[in-house]
């Protein structure tokens, strides 16, 4: 038999080191260690492992704080979720196939601007039909697909989210099929996306989040990039990158269509919309980490 | 205090708790520390915990849920891997919840019932795995000091 169990037990042991019991019972435990040179032994152990713990890690607590933590807080983070989002005001786009997808309404869209915009998508969808029924059809199918759509969609105002959720549905199922840029760095994609014209950093890939490349798409404010990412749990996320419109709103924005979540930030110019299937918390913590990732030195990044 | 000047008055402290739990062969911090922390805290941002106490409690609770999400006895991503038969290897070996634990109150000094708040865990539960993560610490610890040292040295 174990001599230190029958003196003192470790849990009682551990209450005393850590000061947790009362104090009559503090003064049975003394009285059962001047008895019991084990449990006194274990108790300086575990006493020398506090010290060790705090000599060890305790100038962590001392370093300044890094800007980019400081940064990531102090600057005001807006959150605000927007079921069915898009602007009210927003025009419409030419009617095409999209269009007759499920919608980002606007919030608190009437069902009577729902019926209009059905109705436009259906007209766009006739539209199509005509051309496929001339012969034409063969050019909506081939490859360029969804690149031909998202030009068609590309018109003035029409949105960074919805921008993002467009381009997410046309190339995020396919996987690596129409990327420019296959590459799990960013920095190699960054460097492409500014040779291509489009000014802007691209973040490093957060934990749960594998970058698989980076293809470039037209924008509302000219060339914008959609970089690829798989997850494990959530399927394709993509985060679409482009200029900043005036007027951008600090922090992360969170907005949703009735299957994608796109949590939207801007950062030195450069807006950036985070799309995927996942919770709104994963979505925001991704957006957060790479947010975090572009306010790192280039550096850390490995850029 | 605001609610973002109390989040930031306690980074400090748990940096050094995130990196102590996360990446102990690092005795600064690093960029994965300040990654977790930043997330942690952007997490309790957005849930809003009105008392003081209780956003600490939050933001400690928030850096060991998302330390869960990875593999418990790997330290993060390319954190340094420590000396083998170290004091920070012994941490390392152990189980996340029984290092949390240990790390709450030996080193953040929390009492029992805050620590036990942080873990999600009872006061009961939270002795006995403190009690263990001490007992198997200790013991790593002995086993590297009883077996003879081993000198590496590059052979061309």
């Amino acid at each position: 038999m174990n001599q230190v169990r029958v003196g003192v037990s470790d849990i009682e042991l551990c209450a005393y080191l850590d000061s947790e019991l009362p104090a009559d019972r503090r003064a049975d435990i003394e009285a059962s260690l001047a008895r019991h040179p084990e449990s006194r032994a274990k108790l300086d152990a575990w006493r020398r492992q506090g010290h060790q713990l705090r000599a060890t890690f305790g100038r962590i607590a001392q370093e300044p704080l890094p800007r980019q933590l400081t940064a990531s807080l102090v600057e005001p983070v807006k959150i605000s979720f927007v079921p069915q989002a898009a602007p009210k005001s927003t025009p419409l786009p030419q009617p095409t196939l999209r269009a007759a997808e499920p919608a980002l309404r606007a919030p608190g869209a009437t069902p009577r601007n729902v019926w209009r915009n059905v109705g436009l998508a259906l007209l766009g969808f006739s539209a199509v039909a005509g051309i496929a029924a001339s012969g034409l059809l063969r050019t909506i199918h081939s490859p360029s697909e969804p690149q031909a759509l998202l030009a068609a969609t590309s018109v003035p105002g029409f949105g960074l989210t919805r921008h993002a959720a467009e381009a997410h549905a046309a190339f995020a199922p396919q996987g690596g099929r129409w990327l420019d840029v296959r590459s799990a760095d960013a920095a190699v994609l960054t460097t492409f996306a500014v040779q291509a014209g489009l000014d802007a950093r691209l973040p490093a890939p957060p934990a749960g989040l594998r970058l698989l490349g980076l293809r470039m798409t037209p924008g509302d404010g000219g060339l914008a990039g959609l970089a690829l990412f798989e997850s494990d749990k959530s399927g394709p996320v993509s985060l679409y990158v482009t200029r900043a419109p005036r007027g951008a709103v600090p922090g992360i924005v969170l907005r949703e269509t009735s299957s994608l979540t796109i949590a939207t930030f801007t950062l030195d110019g450069t807006a950036y919309a985070l799309t995927g299937a996942a919770s709104r918390d994963q979505m925001v913590d991704w957006a957060s980490a790479l947010r975090m990732s572009l306010l790192q030195p280039r550096s850390l990044r490995g850029s | 205090m605001q609610f973002r000047d109390r989040i930031v008055a306690t980074l400090p402290d748990l940096r050094r708790f995130a990196g102590a739990l996360i990446a102990p062969g690092h005795v600064q911090s690093c960029g994965l520390v300040d990654d977790l922390v930043a997330r942690a805290a952007a997490s309790v941002l957005r849930e809003r915990h009105e008392s003081g106490t209780a956003v600490r409690l939050a933001l400690y609770s928030a850096v060991i849920r998302l330390s869960q999400n990875r593999d418990s006895r790997q330290p993060a991503g390319m954190a340094t891997l420590p000396p083998p038969g170290s004091f920070a290897d012994g941490l390392l070996s152990l189980q996340i919840q029984h290092r949390a634990a240990l790390l709450l109150v030996s080193l953040e000094q929390f009492s029992y019932e805050d620590a036990a708040v942080v873990l999600g865990v009872s006061r009961t539960f939270l002795v006995a795995k403190l009690s263990t993560a001490r007992q198997m610490l200790a013991r790593r610890l002995e086993a590297s000091n009883e077996r003879p040292a081993t000198h590496l040295r590059l052979v061309k």
